[in-house]
């Protein structure tokens, strides 16, 4: 074999290996990013998003099992930021050339199969052919596994054998973090989407009555302005509806068009309201009590 | 031995037979050498070293310490001419050179180009800092274009030549030291350290003797030209290569301790010196270890220190060792 070829064959056999390892990386980091991502209840944060509270909760049937929407999306984005540290780490990688690693490989070749290789059009030079015959005479032993980088293949693999039952194990018994909730992570996204444009705050979407600040008791009024503080049995509780509570969910395209004929008399456009997301915040533990109260207001 | 060395074997003009007796060539060459040198393998290495990259060498050292003596005896285990200059402050040129003699012939007088001791394959220049600076501008052509130039005539001097010089750092009064550009055409400045204990008792043992060694002839001008010219045969790898020169260019970077670095005959120098080692150490590839050996006597006559290098005591050597460091 001439000595380019035998180069270019361990070149491609280099190649194929920083693939393995690239792909090992991806696998390794992209489970432990969905562990964490898991752990610290990034899934639950889909349904408290515009975006993606329409397909939160539901499920994709793939290979005859079903697998839910918040499962799908947190493996994308795992495997998304797994993508964009792989190719980091391994862009930063210094990229031996396979004649370096065959040489530390093989002390017998230091420094002659390069020398060799830069040198083996020159075959009308005595020292040179002498030098490629004593090189080729050696190539024979060298194989393209003598450059796998054992230590790098042996952690890919150990990485993804310990992470691929962690993932099974965290996700089937449903560990998580109780120290950041979805609620958080909701609240850093909501910084980061409306840090700048104060106009779009979904609370603005609400405010019917003007600025609420310039009645000092408002939080404690409803939207008749009488207080919503009620006592029962000596305890006092907040009857204050959240903005959008009880507007439900309007889905834009069943909603009922607008009539053209009617004249418009109100100073504001007329347009659907919708709320953005349908949930109720009544205070906690206090659910009964609330409802007690407005069955005895029917009942009067 | 003599007679067997200087064989058809051992001589032949066929260059792949040279190659590989080229091994035993250089080991009886060194065992040649030996028998009168007591140690200073290194500088044995560097003079042979110069004469196969067919370059020019300056010897410096103390007093006493077989400058002369090493020269010599290289010279003598090699069957080439040799000739000797004693250099002195009133030494002219023409009597290196050499000079036209009126010469009477069948009654006519007629002028006769009589050659100086230049004329020579091998020629020690002993204590060449103590000739004037005109004597010594006049080994520059001799070194740099292996011709002569007498007047108006030109004279090609026979290869291989060599010029071969020595110095003294100590006793610099009435010395002329070389100039750079002189110092330049030399290819390497090899420095000669005192011998250590068992080499001492070894010396005191041999030259006390009452029969001195002699050495043997064991190259012979065909053979060295041969050697000379696989010399510049050995292969280099081109990183290796690269890296030679990014070290001959970083002595230009000017910097706290050089002031005047070298010039691209230092890279062809390094280059060639390193395949010269490698042939002499029997192998068919330049090595790093080449490049970093030979970068001291290539360079440190290249290299010119600021005063502040000189103010701190810090040799050129110190200075080259910390390139070669950077340059890894």
């Amino acid at each position: 074999m001439d000595i380019r070829d035998f180069v270019n064959k361990q070149e491609a056999a280099l190649k194929l290996y920083r693939r393995i390892y690239k792909l090992l990386d991806f696998v390794g980091t992209t489970l432990i990013l969905y562990i964490l991502l898991f752990y610290f209840n990034a899934d639950k944060v889909f349904p408290l998003l515009d975006s993606f509270e329409v397909k939160a909760g539901t499920s994709y049937d793939m290979l005859g099992m079903s697998i839910a929407f918040e499962t799908v999306s947190l493996a994308l984005i795992a495997a998304f930021v797994s993508v964009i540290i792989t190719f980091l780490r391994h862009l930063r990688n210094n990229k031996a050339k396979a004649i370096t690693l065959i040489e530390k490989q093989y002390p017998e070749l230091n420094e002659r199969l390069r020398t060799a290789y830069d040198n083996h059009n020159n075959l009308d030079n005595l020292i040179v052919s002498d030098l490629l015959s004593t090189v080729l005479s050696i190539t024979p032993k060298v194989t393209s596994s003598a450059l796998i980088i054992k230590e790098k293949l042996v952690f890919g693999v150990v990485i993804i054998l310990l992470a691929s039952p962690t993932t099974v194990y965290v996700v089937e018994n449903d560990i998580r973090s109780n120290f950041i909730g979805a609620e958080d992570i909701k609240d850093v996204i909501d910084k980061i989407t409306f840090t700048n444009d104060d106009d779009n705050k979904p609370d603005d979407l609400y405010e019917i009555d003007g600025d609420s600040s310039e009645n000092g008791d408002s939080d404690n009024e409803d939207l008749t302005g009488e207080t919503a503080i009620i006592v029962v049995e000596g305890t006092e509780v907040d009857l204050t509806l959240p903005p959008g509570t009880g507007a439900g969910f309007w889905n834009p395209e069943e909603a009922e068009e607008a009539d053209e004929d009617f004249d418009q008399s109100s100073p504001y456009e007329i347009s659907i309201i919708s709320s953005q997301a349908y949930y109720e915040e009544l205070p906690e533990g206090y659910e009964s009590v609330i409802k007690s109260y407005f069955e005895k207001m029917a009942k009067t | 031995m003599a007679s067997d060395l200087n064989s058809r074997d051992l001589n032949s003009r066929d260059l792949s037979q040279t190659y590989k007796m080229a091994g035993d060539m250089f080991a009886k060459l060194f065992n040649e050498v030996g028998k009168v040198i007591v140690g200073q393998h290194a500088t044995v290495e560097q003079i042979i070293i110069a004469i196969l990259c067919n370059g020019h060498a300056l010897v410096e050292s103390n007093p006493g310490l077989g400058k002369t003596l090493t020269i010599s005896t290289i010279s003598q285990s090699m069957d080439l001419n040799f000739s000797r200059i004693q250099c002195t402050p009133d030494l002219m040129p023409a009597d290196i050179t050499g000079t036209h003699i009126i010469e009477e012939r069948d009654g006519r007088k007629e002028f006769k180009f009589e050659p100086g001791p230049i004329f020579a394959n091998i020629v020690l220049a002993d204590e060449i800092n103590r000739a004037s600076p005109k004597t010594q501008s006049a080994l520059l052509e001799a070194m740099q274009e292996k011709q002569i130039t007498v007047g108006n005539d030109t004279f090609i001097l026979e290869k291989p030549f060599f010029i071969l010089a020595t110095q003294n750092p100590i006793e610099m009064e009435g010395t002329f030291p070389l100039p750079e550009a002189q110092l330049d055409r030399f290819l390497l400045k090899i420095l000669m350290d005192y011998p250590n204990y068992e080499d001492e008792i070894e010396i005191v043992n041999r030259y006390t003797k009452s029969i001195m060694p002699t050495v043997n002839k064991v190259l012979n001008k065909n053979t060295l030209i041969d050697l000379q010219k696989l010399t510049r045969d050995v292969p280099i790898a081109d990183d290796i290569k690269n890296r030679a020169i990014k070290i001959v260019i970083s002595t230009r970077i000017k910097s706290e301790f050089i002031e005047y670095g070298a010039s691209p005959r230092a890279s062809i120098g390094i280059i060639l010196a390193a395949k010269a080692r490698a042939l002499l150490q029997g192998r068919n590839y330049v090595s790093a270890d080449d490049i970093d050996a030979m970068a001291y006597p290539i360079l440190r006559h290249r290299i010119i220190l600021t005063f502040e290098a000189e103010r701190r005591d810090i040799s050129t050597d110190q200075v080259i060792k910390s390139l070669l460091e950077k340059i890894k």
